[in-house]
């Protein structure tokens, strides 16, 4: 292999140790980060109700005309919100693929990828974009949070149905590790990382069960010492993987998670919430019943209204995930809003007339040594359950008696959650292969 | 964040890839920035040459570790003017693909694999009626099968080693860009050696593809490919 060309310095003016890559709007006051958010809605505002039928519709339905917009109050207080099936309901009706948010003509657009479609048929995601796609682009200040810098090296993720990350990484001084990281590369991938010095990987459920299964074979730890961070996204790795993959494997594990589809909200060095970037997205939350905005960290509804994006914005979306927002400063001088999330409304449950929520289930199930990877699923059969029907995953390798395990996880989710519960094991591997998304496994699932 | 990333060093080389080498090997490689702007170039005019242009729809089902073949022509897409689509290579995201299809003027489809087309073969509608008015298919060799008769021009999307091998509406076999690369056989398999300096250097290195070398040219060395014969 040939020695690296020399590295092209380009304008530099900020150093690599600083902590922030944009530090002057990371630690943006209240006041500058309300302003520059009323701004921006105040020529969205405008903007789409010239552009894009579905709002225009929408909006007269509720009887706002975009003059009576003149602040972000007005804004949260009169503009309605709406969810996918609207946009879904417009589309059926009139055959605009893009539901009637589209709001410039489609030659303009660079690139349209979907959304994960776990919860029905992907929506479209159109793009306009001269550097690097926008989602990635959004990842720039929490990679640098993680500690990359220009010229360390990052696996490719392997899934590309949300663009190809290269020219970000590229953006970035990183060097891309082409490699084949999808399931059945858990090895080569370990390796890979140890042979190149690798500082980045993108972590998702099923390479973790490799790396799990390798651990009698190689150390780990030291393979994955040269990693300054590793992403997790979608649903939570759950306690005691995480647990594994950052005490045991010694990775500074940052999960992310999806800012109400505008883009991704990840975890800084604290590891305390998501970090919502306001510049880009102005997040509420709601009571899901009343529509009454909540105050700072009760439990509502995201809704979220994209601030950067011209081609198909979305404007007080509801994104059906049940969410905890902050805007205390966080210890690290970030001053963005921070977000925990609670799970997915629809993941919400009535099991022999008592509310459930999936975490309730994970954490009860990951208690039980064969289960702890915390693969499982609820089957949900009808909308209102008489008792409590659950899929497992198991290792065979490190599982006996299966009958015996059956009983013991029932009894245990039985006395946990005072309700009936069936118990159908499955391997491991067989109920990932079920997944229809990159990074997500559903956790309710129709029988 | 783009104006941010300005101010920062550019990276030394545009990636580190691998690619099989004969029944089991693997060769690791790096990409230097000189040959990957050549290697747009190429795939612009091969790209302009099969009719695309400003405004076309094309959709696009590769994955990120394919980046040293697949980037050079998504970047020339963007450069034509072309809106491109993603979706995934594997079967369980093949309602993507069929989404896509179903929903939008797509012009080309680029990397097609068997996993996608298999999925959608049988499913409603079916694979041949979202590709009716597609007009152009680079397929990779295990999608070939099952397109026969329901795309009006399949064409060769192949990893030929550390090359690229695609073909071209209106002309047998597949290119592969002559200035980078000299192509050869081994007892019927294609191997490749670097035909000017990249930043590592081949020689005659088995590309595990069976086939023959068809016509040379300075613009093209046209392969012929075993797995496409049947088309």
């Amino acid at each position: 292999m040939t020695t690296p060309t020399s590295v092209d310095t380009r304008n530099r003016t900020e150093p690599d140790d600083r902590r922030f890559l944009e530090p002057e709007i990371e630690t943006a006051s209240r006041e500058q980060i309300a302003d520059l958010q009323e701004k921006r809605v105040l020529e969205l505002v405008p903007y789409v109700w010239e552009c894009s039928a579905f709002y225009r519709e929408l909006w007269s339905q509720a009887g706002v005309n975009p003059d009576d917009i003149r602040s972000l109050d007005h804004f949260t207080t009169k503009i309605p919100t709406f969810c996918k099936d609207d946009i879904k309901a417009y589309r059926d009706r009139t055959g605009d693929p893009f539901g009637g948010l589209l709001c410039v003509d489609i030659s303009e657009l660079t690139s349209i990828t979907s959304t994960s479609g776990t919860t029905g048929m992907p929506e479209l995601i159109p793009e306009i974009w001269t550097v690097a796609p926008p989602l990635p682009t959004h990842y720039a200040r929490n990679l640098w949070e993680i500690g990359l810098r220009p010229g360390d090296k990052v696996l490719m993720p392997p899934g590309s149905f949300r663009n190809y990350f290269d020219d970000f990484l590229h953006m970035l001084g990183l060097i891309p590790v082409y490699l084949d990281c999808w399931i059945g590369h858990g090895e080569e991938v370990l390796r890979a990382i140890e042979r190149y010095d690798v500082a980045f990987v993108q972590l998702f459920l099923p390479l973790v069960l490799e790396f799990e299964k390798l651990e009698e074979h190689y150390d780990i730890r030291s393979m994955l010492s040269s990693l300054k961070g590793a992403a997790f996204a979608g649903m939570p790795l759950g306690k005691v993987l995480t647990e594994k993959v950052r005490d045991r494997w010694g990775v500074d594990l940052y999960t992310y998670t999806s800012a109400g589809d505008t883009g991704t909200a990840w975890e800084g060095r604290e590891h305390d919430g998501y970090f919502l970037w306001e510049d880009t997205v102005l997040a509420e939350t709601l009571d899901t019943v009343t529509g009454a905005p909540l105050g700072d960290r009760e439990a509502g509804e995201l809704v979220a209204t994209d601030l950067d994006n011209w081609a198909a914005p979305y404007i007080r979306f509801r994104s059906g995930d049940m969410v905890r927002i902050t805007r205390e400063p966080a210890p690290s001088g970030r001053t963005h809003a921070r977000m925990w999330v609670l799970g997915r409304s629809g993941d919400e449950m009535i099991v022999g007339g008592k509310p459930m929520m999936v975490g309730e289930i994970w954490q009860l199930l990951e208690a039980i040594p064969e289960l702890g990877d915390g693969i499982f699923q609820v089957v949900r059969y009808s909308e209102s359950m008489d008792r409590l029907r659950i899929r497992a995953g198991y290792p065979p390798d490190r599982t006996g008696n299966l009958d015996e395990l059956r009983g013991r996880a029932t009894n245990v989710l039985e006395q946990g959650l005072g309700v009936g519960v069936d118990t159908e094991l499955s391997p491991i591997d067989d109920l990932l292969a079920t997944a229809s998304s990159v990074a997500k496994f559903s956790r309710v699932v129709k029988a | 964040m783009t104006e941010a990333a300005k101010t920062l060093p550019r990276a030394p080389f545009f990636g580190i890839a691998s690619c099989p080498v004969g029944a089991t090997g693997l060769l690791e490689f790096e990409i230097g920035w000189d040959e990957f702007e050549r290697d747009v170039q190429w795939a612009e005019s091969l790209l302009r040459a099969s009719g695309l242009g400003p405004g076309d729809l094309v959709l696009i089902t590769i994955s990120q570790w394919e980046g040293p073949w697949t980037t050079p022509v998504v970047t020339a897409l963007r450069r034509i003017g072309v809106t491109y689509l993603t979706a995934e290579v594997w079967n369980f995201d093949a309602r993507r693909t069929s989404m896509f299809l179903q929903r939008l003027p797509v012009k080309a489809v680029f990397g097609l694999a068997g996993d996608t087309a298999g999925a959608l073969e049988n499913e409603d509608p079916p694979l041949a009626e979202l590709l009716r008015d597609v007009q152009i298919v680079w397929a990779r060799p295990d999608a070939v099968g099952h397109l026969s008769g329901i795309a009006p021009e399949v064409l060769p999307f192949v990893h030929l080693g550390p090359a690229l091998a695609l073909g071209v509406p209106g002309q047998p076999g597949a290119l592969v860009n002559a200035a980078e690369w000299a192509v050869d056989t081994e007892d019927g398999d294609l191997v490749v050696s670097n035909a000017v300096e990249r930043a590592t250097r081949f020689d005659r290195t088995p590309t595990g593809v069976r086939g023959s070398v068809l016509s040379v040219s300075d613009a093209a060395v046209v392969i012929d490919l075993d797995q496409y014969a049947a088309q």
